[in-house]
Parts: C-alpha cells; sequence; structure tokens
C-alpha cells in the first residue's frame, strides 16, 4: 500500500539526514522525493550574477495576492524564499521584488514582463501562473501562447525563468475546477523551453498523499505558514541547484 | 438468476452498457488508481462511446418499433416522457453536488486556498445557481454524460422519424451537425465560466445517431463489415497503433518519444475527434466479430451482474454519478490510502449491481401474474 511505501521513503529521508547530522529540520519537515525538485534546465544568469556580482535579484510575477504576500500579517513564500537563500548565500545581496496583477489571467502578466526586465533587470523572473487561468477557464490554445511569448520574453532580456504553477487544493480541484489542461501546458512549455518548472501542485500533492500536510483542512490552522515556509525553503535549494551552486543529489530539501 | 431472454433481446448490448457504465463509475472518483484497469487508457475512446452508442442503438431499436406499430405521437410521447425522467434525475444530482460545495464553502476557513476559493463565490447567489441548474447550464463536473442523454432524448422523436424514412439522409444530417460543432465549435454554454459542455450535443449526437442509424438500417453493413477479414484485419491495427500511441501519455517523460508530427494528444473528446469515434467504431466492429449474440459466457452467472446494470442503464448511471461523487468526498475528506480507492470502488460497483437487481425485481412484480404468490 501507499501508506507502507512513503512511510518507508519518510524514515529513509530521515536516516539520511540524521546521518549527514545536519540539523536541516525545514528540510526535513518539507521532503519530496529529490524528482519533484530537481530542475530541468539550468540558471546561468543566476549563476553569474551570484558569483561575479555577488547579487541575486528576483522579481516573481503573479495573479495570485493571497500567495505572494497579499494577506495581511502573514509571511508567504517569496518572504521565506528570501530568508532562505540570505542564509545559505551570506556573501550574496539577495533582493525579491513581487510583481502582482490581482486575479488577472497570464495574459495580462505577459504585458509585464518587458517591463519588469528593463526597470529592474533581474536575474531570474518566477512566474508564477495557472492557477487564474484555470479559475477563468482561458482558452488553453491562448494559454499556452501566452506562456510561449513570457518565457520568450525573459529569454531575450537576458534573465532565466522559473515557471512555478499552481497549488494543489483537493477540495477544489476536480470538485469544481479541472485544472489538468492547464498544468498539461505549463508541463509542456517547461519541458520544450527548457525552463525549469517548479512543480508546486506535484509537491503538494505529495504531500497530501503522504500525510506530511493535510490540505484538506478547512480551518485557518497555520497550514498556510507551514505551506510557504517549506514552498520557500524548497524553491531556494531548487534555484541553487539550477544554478549549480549545489548538489543535486539532495534529499529533497 | 433472471428470467430468460426474449429472442430479440441482444445480450451485448446490455453487457457491454454494463461495462461501460462500471468504468464511468470508476473514471469518475477523482484521484482513484482503479482507473487504470478502465478503456480509457489503451486506446483513443473511452467508456462515454460505449455508453452513447448503446443507448442510441437500444433507443431506436424499442423506441424504432414503437413508432412504426404505434405512430409517431405515441413513440415521440414515450421518448419525451424518458427524457423528462432524465430530467429529474439530473435536477436530484444537481442538488446534491450543490450542497457539496454550499458545504465546503460555508466552512471554508483555510487563507491557504483563498485564491481557488473564489471559484465558490457565485454560491452568493443561489436564485441564478437554481434557475441555471433547471436551464442545464449549472452541469455537474466531470459528470454531463447525464444532460448530453437528456438533450439527445428530447431530440429523439424528429431524428428517429428521419432514420425511420431515410437513415442515409439521416446519418448525413447527423454529420453535418458534427462538422458544425467540431470545426465551428457550436456548443451549449455553461454557468458561470461560459464555457462549452464537456460532453458537446452538437457533437456526440453523431455518436448516438450511428447507434440508431445501425438499429435501423445499418444491420446489412454490420453483418458485412464483421465478416470480412480485410476490414477486421485493418481494425486491429489500428486498435493496436492507438494503443501504443496511448501508452505515451501514461507519463509525461515518455510524451517526448514521439516525433513531434505525432503528438497528437489531446485528442478533442469534446468535439468528438474522427481519431476518437474510428477508434470506437474499430472497436465496436472486433467486438461483434469476436462476440456473436448467442455466444455461451453471455449467459453465465458471471455476466449477469454487467447485463443487469446495463438493462437499468439510466437508474444506474445516475447512482454512479451520486457514487462517485460520494467516493470522492470520501476519499477527500477521510482517506485516500489505496485501500480505500479499492473500497470506495467495489462498493460503488456492489452498489450499481444491487440497484439494478432491485429495478429487475420491481419490474417482475409488474409482470407476475396476480394470482401468483409474492413471496
Amino acid at each position: 500500500m501507499t501508506g507502507t511505501k512513503v512511510s518507508i521513503r519518510m524514515v529513509a529521508a530521515a536516516a539520511a539526514v540524521a546521518a549527514l547530522l545536519e540539523p536541516a529540520r525545514a528540510n526535513e519537515a518539507c521532503y519530496v522525493p529529490p524528482f519533484l525538485v530537481e530542475p530541468h534546465g539550468a540558471l546561468h544568469r543566476v549563476a553569474e550574477a551570484a558569483k561575479r556580482d555577488k547579487q541575486l535579484s528576483i522579481v516573481i510575477v503573479s495573479g495570485s495576492p493571497s500567495q505572494v504576500g497579499g494577506t495581511k500579517g502573514r509571511r508567504s513564500y517569496p518572504s521565506y524564499l528570501e530568508a532562505a537563500l540570505k542564509k545559505r548565500l551570506p556573501e550574496i545581496d539577495v533582493r525579491i521584488d513581487i510583481r502582482v496583477k490581482t486575479r488577472r489571467p497570464a495574459s495580462d502578466l505577459l504585458t509585464l514582463l518587458p517591463a519588469i526586465a528593463e526597470e529592474a533587470k533581474p536575474s531570474l523572473v518566477i512566474w508564477q501562473i495557472g492557477t487564474v487561468d484555470t479559475l477563468l477557464q482561458t482558452d488553453v490554445g491562448a494559454f499556452t501562447r501566452t506562456l510561449e511569448k513570457g518565457v520568450a520574453a525573459v529569454a531575450e532580456r537576458g534573465a532565466d525563468a522559473i515557471l512555478l504553477d499552481m497549488q494543489y487544493s483537493p477540495r477544489t480541484d476536480r470538485l469544481l475546477l479541472d485544472y489538468s489542461p492547464y498544468l498539461d501546458t505549463i508541463r509542456d512549455i517547461a519541458d520544450t523551453a527548457k525552463v525549469p518548472l517548479f512543480d508546486r501542485y506535484e509537491i503538494m500533492r505529495y504531500w497530501n498523499v503522504a500525510g506530511t500536510f493535510d490540505l484538506t483542512s478547512l480551518k485557518d490552522d497555520g497550514l498556510y505558514e507551514k505551506i510557504h515556509t517549506c514552498i520557500g525553503e524548497l524553491l531556494a535549494d531548487f534555484i541553487l541547484r539550477g544554478a549549480g551552486m549545489k548538489e543535486s543529489k539532495g534529499i529533497g530539501g | 438468476m433472471t428470467a430468460k431472454p426474449s429472442g430479440q433481446r441482444d445480450l451485448r448490448l446490455d453487457f457491454f452498457r454494463g461495462l461501460s457504465l462500471w468504468f464511468i463509475f470508476i473514471d469518475h472518483i477523482p484521484f482513484n488508481r482503479m482507473s487504470w484497469m478502465t478503456i480509457r487508457n489503451y486506446g483513443f475512446s473511452d467508456a462515454a462511446e460505449i455508453f452513447v452508442f448503446i443507448s442510441g442503438y437500444t433507443a431506436a431499436f424499442v423506441y424504432g418499433r414503437m413508432m412504426r406499430e404505434q405512430g409517431f405521437v405515441v413513440a415521440g410521447a414515450r421518448i419525451l416522457k424518458r427524457a423528462w425522467q432524465l430530467y429529474v434525475a439530473f435536477i436530484f444530482l444537481s442538488v446534491i453536488y450543490i450542497a457539496q460545495i454550499a458545504y465546503v464553502a460555508h466552512s471554508f476557513e483555510n487563507p491557504l486556498f483563498a485564491e481557488e476559493m473564489v471559484t465558490m463565490h457565485f454560491l452568493s447567489r443561489p436564485e441564478i445557481v437554481l434557475l441555471e441548474v433547471l436551464r442545464l447550464r449549472f452541469l455537474l463536473a466531470n459528470a454531463d454524460v447525464l444532460p448530453l442523454y437528456i438533450v439527445l432524448m428530447a431530440v429523439f422523436p424528429a431524428i428517429l422519424w428521419l432514420m425511420l424514412r431515410a437513415p442515409t439522409v439521416g446519418l448525413a444530417l447527423s454529420i453535418a451537425v458534427w462538422a458544425a460543432a467540431y470545426f465551428g465549435g457550436v456548443n451549449f454554454n455553461l454557468y458561470p465560466t461560459g464555457r462549452g459542455w464537456f460532453f458537446n450535443p452538437f457533437a456526440w449526437q453523431l455518436l448516438f445517431s450511428i447507434g440508431a442509424w445501425c438499429a435501423i438500417a445499418g444491420g446489412e453493413w454490420i453483418r458485412v463489415l464483421r465478416e470480412s477479414n480485410v476490414v477486421i484485419t485493418l481494425c486491429v491495427i489500428y486498435l493496436i497503433g492507438a494503443f501504443a500511441m496511448q501508452t505515451t501519455t501514461w507519463s509525461p517523460r515518455w510524451l517526448n518519444i514521439l516525433p513531434e508530427w505525432l503528438v497528437i494528444f489531446p485528442l478533442n473528446k469534446s468535439g468528438m475527434s474522427p481519431l476518437r469515434l474510428a477508434h470506437f467504431l474499430a472497436l465496436a466492429l472486433v467486438t461483434v466479430h469476436l462476440v456473436p449474440q448467442n455466444a455461451k459466457w453471455l449467459s453465465s452467472p458471471l455476466a449477469q451482474p454487467l447485463i443487469l446494470c446495463g438493462r437499468h442503464s439510466l437508474e444506474v448511471f445516475c447512482l454512479s454519478v451520486f457514487l462517485s461523487y460520494t467516493a470522492g468526498f470520501i476519499l477527500i475528506e477521510y482517506s485516500s490510502a489505496l485501500y480505500m480507492q479499492v473500497l470506495v470502488s467495489l462498493g460503488g460497483v456492489l452498489a450499481m449491481v444491487g440497484l439494478a437487481a432491485l429495478m429487475s425485481w420491481y419490474k417482475s412484480l409488474g409482470q407476475r401474474p396476480p394470482r401468483t404468490q409474492a413471496a
């Protein structure tokens, strides 16, 4: 059964952490199988900026304010990401900007990209994508073209890109929304354009199945902070691995 | 177990319709790994095609005879009565579905999914939601075979009238309507997204009509095709090719094996892609080639649960929609472990067989001579 398989994996992961004698508590709590957080595609600009200029400027583009810091009094994953990167790269100046167009589809965010690349000159653009388009049921063909254009626009202006897909939300998924065409599109584009995809959907789905977090919780019981902490931590390592600044054979964290 | 079938009843229809109902049920349970057993993973078409085709075939067979013997008005009225039953069943299921969404929306305080919950805002206007349900504009996610069936039955008197007089014209007209849907995107709209029906009735009527055509005028055609080794070989080759193609969808990595021009997925299911249609027709031909009408195993006790379900397809289908939602609810609220998936799948199938047996029993009550003691 899955239950046992997962728990064996978890035990193995915990043991590996212990063996490394590294008190990586966040990593342990956020465990996902390494292949889920393996960047397929290299982040050359990030590596270059970090080594040469000792700085790393990241812009996160999103249409979902409550997921990137729009909710009052809550820290969300960009904030945790920044902290995690600063901790891992103490000698590098890490800056994260967030650009939000509230509940606007990817096609609207696309119009932001050139300006962002010009004025903020980031080494890395993290494009959080999928939620709003699923909600609005954007035409999948149009969504595909938007993504292709966006990825090309970022590359053209000399920045690396990471696609970050939607959250896995077991209640709304299937009950009302069908994410799959949008997920498939995002995965396809990431694959063909060799842009690393941080597959938040699969990661959260893994946590839900493995019992790491109960995503069906209806209450405001700290799940938000836990998930965003883990996403921030995993994303930090994901970026570093993409830039070749961290071993790929980690234990997921 | 059941009474001997009458000479004319083709048990294959009941058997395969029953099978498609089981498959549809299993496929509609969210996150159910049991769905690996169903045919959708092994070729282009899936259980929905089987269900719609056989429904068209049986409807034409039953009501066609009625229309010939008792006239257009009587048969038409009977068909519309059936459509009405389907409509009432649909309203009933929608109420359960909306109650489930409302429950989630009402008790939801988790800020993690604030964005996703925006989708439930439409519930703040219940008067609109209810009206849209009645207008068939608010459909249960993943289960709009039922509204498709309603629409098809509602127009079936006209289709049948034409098919009985000029089957070729009827079929040609049906193909023209399909083309308007497939190439022109003609479809009904949904509330609140404005998206089209997943089972586009303008496209899917083609399969229903082909079923009706087969029952009325296609007997000789089917016999010739079924007995032609060339045709059957071509069908088998197509099925094997489709199977090979479909295996590449099992894993996103495998899709990369295919050369660019061969990447045809996802096939247009809403608009009834010709590749899907061809796949189903090939499958149907190979099936009638392999399984003669008097195949022994069809009367074996093992086949009876499926035949029972196929015979009471309306009731069983409605129950299965309800069950798949309940099963999804159980998997989300309690546990989605593999054994739970097996359990809810098996439990649902048993419930479907149980209902079908109950319906047969009710029917037999009506048919018994009054003096026989009901035990």
